[in-house]
């Protein structure tokens, strides 16, 4: 299997926050985690997976343009040089 | 201030920490969503090319293990991610089965694009699929 080092390399922490903000509900507001050592993460509603799957399709189809993109620029600077 | 000296580190090695961090917790509020979804994010690239199905699911077991869910241990990830992760080593005349398992049949070919066509048991049909999409003989009861 490929992995897509490239992309992994090209997300953004603007990329992560959108996914963060969307999947808010599912994760516990306090650290219970630090405080009693067993975290907390609810089960995917229809909703959520419906969800999660569009932002998942996005992400990659943004970060794939984001790579081609960056790939474009630096062969022109290549080309000047 | 001198910066610590980059070090690469395995996927695996990136989720522990993630996990770390979390239980760290350095804010109030919301430590799980923060670190359970970069590690999301970034599984989500990494694993770009899988299938849909299997990306959701590798993405899922990651956030499970980042956050502290107590039935995803350091053990279940890797092997979820190593068996979700793993191409099948496939070759004309195997015996597959379809992720659900209601479909199996036999290789007739592999493609020079690494799609794989199978005849179908159930209703004769060829049939092109990524390799992904299969499970080997191993797995059928």
């Amino acid at each position: 299997m490929k992995l897509r080092l490239d992309l992994a390399k090209a997300l953004r922490p603007g990329d992560v926050l959108k996914l963060a903000e969307a999947n808010s509900n599912r994760y516990c507001a306090e650290p219970v985690f630090s405080k009693t050592g067993t975290g907390k993460l609810s089960p995917t509603s229809t909703e959520d997976s419906a969800r999660d799957g569009a932002l998942s399709t996005a992400l990659i189809r943004k970060i794939t343009r984001r790579v081609k993109r960056n790939g474009k620029s630096s062969k022109k600077v290549t080309d000047l040089s | 201030m001198a910066r610590a000296p980059k070090k690469s580190l395995t996927f695996l090695e990136v989720i522990e920490h993630l996990q770390k961090f979390h239980r760290r917790a350095p804010f109030l509020f919301f430590n799980g969503n923060t670190f359970a979804e970069l590690g999301r994010g970034l599984s989500h690239a990494l694993f770009a090319d899988v299938m849909a199905i299997r990306k959701k699911q590798l993405a899922s077991l990651v956030a499970h293990f980042i956050a502290g869910v107590p039935e995803v241990d350091k053990k279940a990830l890797q092997t979820g991610l190593e068996e979700l992760s793993r191409i099948e080593d496939l070759s004309a005349g195997d015996r597959v089965t379809t992720l659900k398992k209601t479909l199996s049949g036999t290789i007739s070919r592999i493609n020079g694009d690494g799609s794989i066509v199978w005849k179908c048991d159930q209703t004769g049909a060829f049939i092109t699929g990524s390799p992904q999409s299969l499970l080997a003989q191993r797995f059928l009861k």
